[in-house]
């Protein structure tokens, strides 16, 4: 029996080492865009110590996005293009990211282009989920207050198209 | 750093503890030694009893060191949770990974090796180490922001865990991992998911598991009847006689769920809900009783039995008949699980029922009557609704006088106070019911407390007289 239980916590260990590994490895040079934040109201309080983030890019109104529906979880790929006009942050001044252009299939990018992978909501035309809507901070965090619509997420997207959120940056009031 | 340096230290006392327990805790080695060598017993009957007591002794059984035990590993395992979110800025994703796994080789290695030793340090390191495998998906979904299907965590957490309980030489495991099984399964399938629907993702469960509300993906349900079948198989197989069929409950609050949730089997209509709750709940005393199961086990579907038929009595108040949407496959269903109670009820032993056949033969009705009575729900007149409430109302009474009759028969106490218990409970209900409205006044108050205060007495001196009864004859 301690043969089988040995077995067991080698393939815990193999499965957490493989996986752990691979989440280092996956966004480790890709390529960051930043993406503005909308207000969610009130903030899920129970679920612990994560800031709930909803994004302009989870409901594009763009044209080919806005219409696409799915009755099944589907992936679905959004274009982005950065904003002409720079926003100024806390960090000083970036551009914010915005859908443009969404499709079904798998695009094949060229040098200059930004695209992200998310997943269609059943049932709900146009709205779309990307795995980064929460962002896990620890007790002492500062941005342990923060809510979405007052900051934006500087969020790095690998060669997959999968992204993930690295950092919270707040919004100047007067930015909001 | 102090809190770390305080973990260790209460873990190295917990170990400590454990260790004086191995080495004087198990005294009947030693006691069985000395008896060897007075010549009380021989060598062979000395192995002969230890390996007895390896089989039978005190493996399944929770004393209060053991339930000590049990808590000191959830309290280590929240412990470590803290400290991980207190140092969390202070702490790189190379370090927390190779902290954790640095952990879990370290629990489950000490797991192993001591799991068939004593039970209040075997028994922490199991459930430590059974619950590590969720603090690493927690620990890896916050270092690197993982968000996304709430379910799917805790799916990876069960296949993970699934065979620490199965190779445990206690219950307690496997009991925590079939219960954690049904709560994510109940949770998947049904539970709104508040989080999706303040970030855009719409009301209703959004993960892999989401049935209600939707037709749900064949992912979902594969991965639903699956667990099904798991948590059949596991409590059959792995949890202590006496609490192995709890999971007939569990399947039939699982097709009651559908079919008032999931699109493909959805029922509007009041009266069919108030059909397929009746005939599911009598199902499941008739499955229990057919496996013979335990009182425990089978207490609890007549508590769901008994629960369903009261809050059927509240039909009465109902001013339209039954109206809303059903589905061909919900009625169908409906209809299958009708005629199982119905033809399981019929065909049961009468053994199962009571030891007297007459009695027998009235439990069958009993059983029986509260399905067909449930069909008056289906009616357009509300008429006949109100009527089915009556009926049912009347059938909780039989069922109660029933119980305290048969009770005082058979000797069975607790029988005897279940029939008080319904009685007393229908009495007041509808005591409620038709005087409530004299609960405006003064006087109101003090005559409804005079008559149930005579009630009370009343019952309290019949349910006296039935539990003397038998033991007079017994004796």
């Amino acid at each position: 029996m301690s043969g089988w239980l040995r077995i067991v916590l080698a393939a815990q260990l193999a499965f957490f080492a493989l996986w752990g590994g691979r989440l280092v490895a996956s966004h480790r040079d890709g390529e960051v865009v930043w993406l503005a934040t909308e207000p969610v109201d009130p903030r899920d309080l129970l679920s612990g110590n994560y800031v709930a983030l909803r994004y302009p890019i989870g409901a594009p109104s763009v044209a080919g996005c806005a219409t696409l529906v799915a009755e099944q979880p589907a992936v679905v790929y959004v274009q982005l293009a950065p904003a002409t006009n720079p926003t100024q942050t806390a960090d000083g001044p970036i551009a914010l990211s915005e859908a443009i252009n969404c499709q079904l299939v798998p695009p094949s990018p060229a040098a200059d282009e930004r695209w992200i992978a998310g997943n269609l909501v059943p049932s709900r035309p146009g709205q779309i989920r990307y795995g980064i809507e929460r962002f896990y901070v620890g007790e002492t965090n500062p941005l342990r207050e923060a809510r979405s619509g007052t900051v934006v997420a500087k969020v790095r997207i690998n060669r997959a198209l999968e992204p993930r959120v690295l950092d919270l940056v707040r919004l100047p009031a007067s930015a909001r | 750093m102090i809190e770390v340096l305080l973990a260790i230290l209460g873990i190295g006392y917990l170990m400590r503890t454990g260790g004086r327990r191995l080495r004087g805790g198990d005294h009947l080695p030693t006691i069985l030694a000395g008896a060897e060598r007075a010549g009380i017993i021989t060598a062979t009957q000395r192995e002969q009893i230890l390996a007895h007591a390896a089989e039978h002794g005190s493996r399944g059984r929770l004393g209060g060191a053991a339930w000590l035990g049990v808590f000191a590993g959830l309290f280590v395992v929240a412990g470590v949770s803290l400290l991980i979110a207190r140092n969390w800025e202070a702490i790189g994703p190379l370090v927390r990974i190779a902290a954790y796994l640095l952990l879990l080789l370290a629990v489950g290695e000490a797991a192993v090796r001591l799991r068939d030793r004593s039970v209040g340090v075997a028994l922490p390191l199991e459930l430590l180490w059974f619950f590590l495998p969720l603090l690493g998906i927690g620990l890896y979904g916050q270092t690197f922001q993982l968000s996304g299907d709430p379910v799917q965590p805790f799916l990876i957490w069960l296949a993970l865990s699934a065979p620490i309980a199965w190779l445990s030489p206690r219950p307690v495991t496997a009991a925590i991992h079939t219960a954690a099984m049904t709560l994510v399964l109940f949770v998947g399938n049904f539970i709104v998911d508040a989080t999706a629907s303040l970030i855009g993702g719409g009301r209703g469960p959004s993960g892999l598991l989401a049935l209600a509300g939707t037709s749900g993906t064949p992912t979902a349900w594969t991965l639903s009847l699956v667990l099904l079948a798991m948590i059949a198989v596991q409590s059959l197989r792995l949890l202590p006689e006496g609490r192995r069929h709890h999971f007939v409950g569990v399947w039939v609050l699982w097709t009651f769920g559908v079919l008032v949730s999931c699109a493909p089997l959805r029922l509007q209509h009041e009266g069919w809900i108030a059909l397929a709750a009746l005939a599911l709940a009598t199902l499941w005393v008739v499955v229990l009783a057919a496996m013979d199961a335990s009182r425990e086990e089978r207490g609890t579907s007549l508590l769901a039995w008994l629960g369903t038929i009261y809050a059927l009595t509240f039909g009465w108040h109902m001013t339209d008949p039954g109206h809303g949407e059903v589905t061909g496959l919900g009625i169908a269903v409906v209809i299958l699980a009708v005629a199982l109670a119905v033809g399981g009820a019929f065909a049961l032993p009468p053994a199962r029922l009571s030891p007297r056949s007459s009695w027998a033969q009235a439990g069958k009705l009993v059983l029986i009557a509260p399905v067909l009575v449930g069909m008056l729900f289906l009616a357009s007149d509300v008429r006949l609704v109100w009527t089915a409430a009556i009926l049912l109302d009347g059938l909780l009474v039989v069922t109660a006088v029933g119980c305290m009759w048969h009770g005082s028969l058979t000797a069975d106490v607790a029988q005897i106070n279940l029939g008080v218990l319904i009685l007393v409970w229908v009495l007041i209900s509808r005591f409620l019911d038709l005087f409530g409205s004299m609960l405006r006044s003064g006087i109101g108050f003090i005559l409804a407390g005079v008559m149930l205060a005579a009630l009370a007495w009343a019952l309290e001196r019949t349910r006296r007289r039935l539990i003397a009864a038998p033991r007079e004859v017994a004796t």
